[in-house]
C-alpha cells in the first residue's frame, strides 16, 4: 500500500531545526527472493508496524513522532522526514501497536482495517506479517499480533546513533529466517507463546546504519 | 441582492444542519453509565441511517447473498429464531446461535468468548468466517465505494464519493448503538407506570433469588464469563472463552447473555441446544454431571418446582420489548427497495 511514503514535517518558524531522514530499509526490497541453504525463498508479504517513534539526547527524550502509527512495507522502501530541532544520541521505537491505541476502536490512514493487518475473529492489530513461498515446499504465514498478558508480542527498539547523517534502520529477513527454520514454526495465525517467541526474533533482526 | 444572498447562505445552512441531525444517544435512566465512548463516534441521524442500510445490505458477504440481517432478525430481537446454529453463505452452518443485538453501548466486549474488545471492530468478524459472509473486508469497502447508490449516500454524508473501512466500521457501529431496548412491561413496572400479575410478581422475587446474581438487573446480565455446567457440545466441540485466552481456567466459560426480549430469541444456550424456555427452566433445577468450572452457584440445582420454573417464565416474558421489536427505525429500510 506504502509504495514510497514521503511525509514531511512543516515547521513555520524553525530557526535551527533541521530535517532527518529514517530509512527503514529490507534487503526484500530490492528482490523479493532469499537464499538460504539449499531453499529459494519468495517473500509474498512482509508489512509491520512502528509506532511511537522517540529520540533521546544523554537518556533524556527530545523528541516523539506524533503521527501516531507506520505501516511499513518491506517490498517496497519507506522513508520518513522528521524536522528535529535538538540533537540526539539514541533512537527508540515500538514494533506493533500498544493496547491504548488497540481500544480506540476503528482508527483510519495506515491503521485502516482494509491494510489487512487486523484480525477478524479476535480483536487486534497483527503487528508484523510475513508470507512466503518456498522451493522447499515450507511456506510461511507469520501473523505476529497480540497485546496482552501472556501473550504480549509488542517490543520496544533502541539503537545509539553515533552520526545523525540519513539513518537505515535495516530490517535482516535472512536472520530472521535463519531462526524461524531452526525453531520449525511456519504458521502463526493468533496470539501465542510461539508468536510471542518469533516476536523476539523479529527485534533482533533490526540494526541501524548510516548510508 | 446581498439580502438575497444572506437569506440563501441562512437557508443553505439550515437544509445542511438538517441533513447532518445529531442523534442523542438513547440512555434510558435506569440503565448505568455505558461502556462505549461515543466522543470518539458522535451519533448522527444520517450516519446511523447508513449503519443501517449497511446492516440489511447482502453486498457484505463474497457472493451478496447474506446480509447482518439474515442471522439478525429484527423480529427476534436481532437473533437468529428457529436456528440451533445460523447458517451463512452457500447454507453453511455456522459455529454458534446468533445473539441478539440490543444495549450493545453497555457491553464491555462482544461475541459469546468476549473475542471482539470494541463494538467497532464486531462487523469484521462475521465479514470474514468463512462459514458466513467469507469475504475479505477491503474487498467490502471497493464494492460498496464502487456503487452509485452508495456513492450519493457518501457524498451527502462524508462529502465524498467514497469512503474508508473506518468510516464503515463507525457508521455500523452507530446503527448498532441505536439498537437500545428499555420499554419492556418490567421497565413500566419499574417506573411505577404498570404491574405485575400475581404470577409475575412471584416469579419475579424467584428470578431475584435464583437468577439475578448473573442475570443482574436493569441490563440482565454482568457480562461475566461463566461455565454453567450445560457441558461440551458433542460436534463442535466449542471451549468457549478458552479459545481466546487459552487459560484451562476459562474452558467452557461463555458470557452471561442477557435475558431481555428472551421470548423473542429461541433457541437458548451458545449451541441453541435448547428450543425453549422450559427446557432451560428445567435445566437449571435439575441434577447434572458437573465439570470442574461448573460456577459455584450452579454447583447444586436451584430449588425450583414445576410451579416456581412457570412462575419465572411468566416474569421472563416482561422483558419483551415490542416497542424494541417493531421499531420502524430499526427495519429494513424501504429506500433500499429502489435499487
Amino acid at each position: 500500500m506504502i509504495k514510497s511514503l514521503l511525509l514531511l514535517f512543516c515547521l513555520c518558524s524553525c530557526s535551527q531545526s533541521f530535517s532527518q531522514q529514517i530509512h527503514f530499509k529490507t534487503k526484500a526490497s530490492t528482490s523479493p527472493y532469499i537464499y538460504l541453504d539449499q531453499d529459494t525463498v519468495e517473500i509474498k508479504v512482509l508489512k509491520y508496524y512502528i509506532t511511537k517513534l522517540q529520540l533521546w539526547k544523554q537518556q533524556q527524550l527530545v523528541y516523539t513522532d506524533q503521527r501516531g502509527a507506520f505501516l511499513i512495507d518491506g517490498l517496497s522502501d519507506a522513508t520518513y522526514y522528521l524536522a528535529i530541532k535538538k540533537p540526539y544520541d539514541s533512537l527508540s521505537f515500538t514494533l506493533g501497536i500498544d493496547s491504548a491505541i488497540q481500544r480506540k476502536g476503528a482508527l483510519g490512514k495506515d491503521l485502516d482495517p482494509t491494510n489487512g493487518m487486523y484480525w477478524a475473529w479476535q480483536s487486534g492489530y497483527i503487528h508484523f506479517k510475513l508470507e512466503t513461498h518456498s522451493s522447499n515446499n515450507k511456506p510461511l504465514q507469520l501473523h505476529i499480533g497480540g497485546y496482552a498478558y501472556p501473550f504480549n508480542t509488542i517490543q520496544q527498539l533502541g539503537f545509539n546513533v553515533t552520526s545523525t547523517k540519513k539513518i537505515s534502520i535495516q530490517f535482516e529477513l535472512l536472520k530472521l529466517l535463519q531462526q524461524i527454520n531452526s525453531q520449525k514454526v511456519y504458521k502463526i495465525m493468533s496470539p501465542s507463546a510461539e508468536a510471542v517467541l518469533i516476536a523476539s526474533f523479529i527485534a533482533q533482526s533490526f540494526s541501524i546504519s548510516n548510508e | 441582492m446581498n439580502k438575497l444572498g444572506c437569506i440563501l447562505l441562512i437557508c443553505l445552512g439550515w437544509l445542511w444542519l438538517c441533513s447532518h441531525q445529531s442523534a442523542t444517544p438513547l440512555f434510558p435512566k435506569q440503565f448505568p453509565k455505558p461502556t462505549y465512548d461515543f466522543a470518539s463516534n458522535p451519533l448522527q441521524k444520517d450516519i446511523i441511517d447508513l449503519g443501517r442500510r449497511f446492516f440489511y445490505d447482502p453486498i457484505l458477504s463474497k457472493n451478496n447473498t447474506i446480509s447482518c440481517a439474515s442471522c439478525h432478525s429484527p423480529y427476534n430481537a436481532f437473533a437468529h429464531v428457529d436456528h440451533e446454529l445460523s447458517h451463512g453463505i452457500y447454507d453453511r452452518i455456522g459455529f454458534r446461535n446468533a445473539p441478539a443485538l440490543f444495549n450493545l453501548a453497555w457491553a464491555p466486549y462482544f461475541m459469546q468468548d468476549g473475542a471482539i474488545h470494541h463494538l467497532d471492530m464486531q462487523a469484521l468478524a462475521p465479514i470474514s468466517d468463512s462459514n458466513e459472509m467469507n469475504e475479505a473486508f477491503d474487498h467490502v469497502i471497493s464494492k460498496i465505494n464502487a456503487d452509485t447508490s452508495y456513492k450519493i449516500l457518501f457524498k451527502k454524508v462524508y462529502h465524498q464519493p467514497h469512503i474508508s473501512g473506518a468510516q464503515f466500521l463507525k457508521a455500523m457501529a452507530q446503527f448498532l448503538l441505536s439498537l437500545v431496548s428499555a420499554e419492556s412491561k418490567y421497565d413500566s413496572v419499574m417506573r411505577g407506570k404498570a404491574s405485575f400479575s400475581q404470577q409475575e410478581k412471584k416469579g419475579y422475587l424467584l428470578f431475584q433469588k435464583h437468577c439475578a446474581n448473573c442475570h443482574q438487573e436493569p441490563l440482565f446480565t454482568n457480562y461475566e464469563f461463566v461455565n454453567n455446567g450445560i457441558g461440551e457440545d458433542q460436534h463442535l466441540h466449542d471451549l468457549g472463552r478458552y479459545r481466546v485466552t487459552k487459560d484451562s481456567n476459562d474452558l467452557l466459560k461463555f458470557k452471561v447473555p442477557s435475558l431481555r426480549n428472551i421470548e423473542f430469541t429461541a433457541p437458548y444456550m451458545h449451541d441453541g441446544r435448547y428450543a425453549s424456555l422450559k427446557d432451560v427452566l428445567r435445566f437449571y433445577a435439575s441434577a447434572h454431571a458437573m465439570q470442574a468450572n461448573t460456577d459455584k452457584r450452579l454447583h447444586n440445582p436451584l430449588p425450583l418446582n414445576a410451579n416456581d420454573q412457570v412462575d419465572i417464565i411468566s416474569f421472563l416474558l416482561c422483558l419483551s420489548d415490542k416497542h424494541f421489536i417493531f421499531n420502524p427505525q430499526h427495519a429494513f429500510p424501504k429506500s433500499m427497495l429502489k435499487n
